[in-house]
């Protein structure tokens, strides 16, 4: 089982970056995939910790719709228990932004 | 972070040596706000994280610009650390030995440049990652695989110069080849890429003459900028064994049993042996299990165990290649271990052609939250003799000294066929200064334990750089004299990474043993 998610996560990733749209213009879901996704899809390190902390509900990022860009920029710069911290180096400003904004867009969460 | 500067060094000259890096790499890339130097910071640091506080980090796009670079921290005499992605985690992560050093980092150098399927090699950049080059691999189906060691988030050129392994063995034995700059900004290429033409660069090992290749890994010679690696042609078949040991001293004649194996290539992989950790890490914390402060009782050791249909030792031995070659291998692995075991052990086969093989994963990160709060680790990674008599009493010994500091034990065996490669976790909450003290003290008590039998650590985090370097006393620690007088000719100013595997510049060399 856990094999075969780490194959799903790392289609999700192949996914992301094979669009040409992805190169051409950074997209918030293939960034977010990309960045955040080995540990912040189902099964990573991240949504299990975020689980045991906060609930299931609230264990996903991506299904959120309480986070907010300043926290979530907060989070990245400076890390969170076992989170290390991302340098501007592999995750500059403007990917985090991105992916700020699709964590907090509107609409409906998978 | 507040600002820390390098030992010795006035305000003024750091801001003259920033303002110069801007005008070599951009504003942008020189990167000193107390936020930025945060993000330096080794996310597992014994402590605070101070002892090992960068200045900052500049950031070149090019061997050009790093040439540069580091010809204004020789001008302002300004250290610097070269790091290729700083995911050396539980070994110091991005964080330099001394404090004030600026970090080097290499990330935004991250191309593929070369990859040969026929010959089986690829030459990379520091910034490129496991994932990156095994996607790269897999997106054009390319029969070749690279070692991936169990944290995939790091850099493929900065895990072979840390000696990183996985079980493909040690990574830095498929280095072939580097393109190197030397302290004073020099460029210069290793091997038959000493050549103006050097076809064989990444193919032959040796050039003509001494080979330096070595010479760049764990040590503080140079900046790596590009790096020849050997990959692994993707076996037809593999076939993979699982065992499960039930009694601790089992261990002893499992490594009896594989050692001769392993050295005649019947088992064409490192072995691996490992505690219950690392499974329980997938889905629990320690506060499930226990409570106590003191070392997990033997009982709730048992109770694991039951629950999760674990042995006390669990593990894998793989068999990879042609199918047919396969079948007489297998055998002979079964027959050896059945002969002490009375049985025969389960196994998996997988046809290449039909299962991609298996990616980068930061999944064994997780043991970090063992404990709960500001999860660390760091490892103890002894290198002990492949007989099993030498392995129980290094295991006896460590865990002995585990139980004593109240600690988990939790450890891993890798063997490589004349040795074994014991990774031991000291894990811990960084919240909870008493366990993180009993930790340290642990590591201490382990490092002098390890060299009174002859084993010396195959690698170690920041904090104990000096004290296991001064193991290797042979002769009144001529080999640490032979290091720095070599590191003294090649960086009169000591600029590169000072106190790296205990080497120190002249100009550093009274920083030796501060934490």
């Amino acid at each position: 089982m856990r094999a075969m998610n780490l194959v799903a996560v790392a289609a999700v990733l192949m996914s992301g970056l094979s669009t040409a749209a992805a190169a051409a213009e950074p997209d918030g879901k293939a960034l977010y995939a990309r960045r955040c996704g080995i540990c912040h899809f189902a099964d990573g390190g991240g949504t299990w910790m975020l689980e045991r902390r906060l609930g299931k509900g609230q264990a996903l990022l991506e299904s959120r719709a309480d986070l907010q860009a300043p926290y979530i920029r907060l989070i990245a710069r400076r890390g969170l228990n076992g989170m290390p911290r991302f340098t501007r180096v592999e995750l500059p400003d403007s990917d985090l932004e991105i992916i700020a904004a699709y964590l907090t867009r509107s609409g409906p969460r998978p | 972070m507040r600002l820390i500067l390098p030992p010795g060094m006035k305000a003024a000259a750091f801001d003259r040596a920033r303002q110069a890096l801007r005008r070599v790499v951009g504003a942008q890339w020189v990167l000193d706000t107390d936020e930025d130097r945060e993000t330096y910071i080794d996310p597992y640091a014994v402590g605070t994280g101070a002892a090992h506080a960068p200045s900052g980090a500049v950031a070149p796009a090019s061997v050009e610009e790093l040439q540069a670079v580091l010809r204004v921290a020789n001008e302002f005499r300004l250290p610097l650390w070269p790091i290729s992605r700083g995911k050396n985690l539980g070994y110091g992560g991005a964080s330099p030995r001394m404090p004030g050093t600026m970090v080097l980092d290499l990330g935004r150098l991250n191309r593929i440049l070369e990859v040969d399927e026929k010959l089986g090699y690829c030459v990379v950049e520091p910034g490129v990652g496991f994932f990156e080059l095994h996607e790269h691999l897999t997106k054009n189906r390319i029969a070749m695989e690279v070692g991936i060691p169990g944290n995939g988030w790091g850099s493929v050129l900065g895990n072979a110069l840390e000696r990183g392994f996985s079980f493909r063995g040690d990574h830095s034995e498929s280095i072939c080849g580097l393109e190197v700059v030397l302290p004073g900004g020099e460029l210069m290429r290793t091997g038959m890429g000493a050549m103006k033409n050097g076809v064989t660069w990444a193919t032959a090992r040796h050039g003509f003459g001494p080979s330096w290749d070595q010479a760049f890994v764990q040590s503080n010679f140079g900046v790596v900028t590009k790096m020849g690696l050997w990959l692994h042609p993707t076996p037809e078949e593999v076939i993979t064994l699982r065992v499960a040991l039930d009694q601790p001293d089992d261990i002893g004649w499992y490594m009896d049993a594989l050692a001769p194996l392993r050295l005649r290539g019947v088992v064409n992989g490192n072995v691996q042996l490992t505690t219950y950790m690392m499974t329980v890490i997938d889905s629990t914390q320690r506060a499930d299990w226990y409570q106590g402060r003191d070392s997990l009782p033997d009982s709730v050791i048992a109770r694991i165990r039951a629950e999760r249909g674990l042995g006390w030792w669990n593990g894998t031995v793989r068999v990879a290649g042609y199918a047919d070659v396969n079948e007489g291998n297998l055998k002979r692995v079964q027959a050896a271990l059945s002969k002490h075991s009375g049985r025969e052990y389960p196994f998996t086969r997988t046809l290449s052609a039909q299962t991609p093989s298996r990616g980068p994963t930061v999944g064994p990160l997780k043991v970090a939250n063992w404990y709960g709060g500001r999860g660390g680790h760091m490892s103890f990674s002894p290198v002990v003799p492949a007989v099993g008599s030498a392995v129980v009493a290094q295991f006896q010994r460590t865990r002995a000294r585990y139980i004593e500091h109240g600690i988990d034990y939790s450890s891993t065996w890798y063997l490589n066929g004349r040795t074994v490669t014991n990774i031991n976790l000291l894990l811990t909450n960084m919240d909870d200064a008493d366990l993180t003290a009993r930790g340290d003290r642990l590591f201490h008590a382990l490092v002098k334990d390890a060299a009174a039998a002859g084993y010396g650590e195959y690698r170690t985090h920041l904090s104990y750089m000096d004290e296991v370097a001064d193991t290797f006393s042979y002769n009144d620690h001529a080999l640490r004299r032979f290091n720095e007088r070599v590191k003294d000719a090649i960086d009169p100013n000591g600029i590169l990474a000072p106190g790296r595997n205990g080497i120190w510049p002249a100009a550093w060399r009274k920083e030796r043993g501060k934490v």
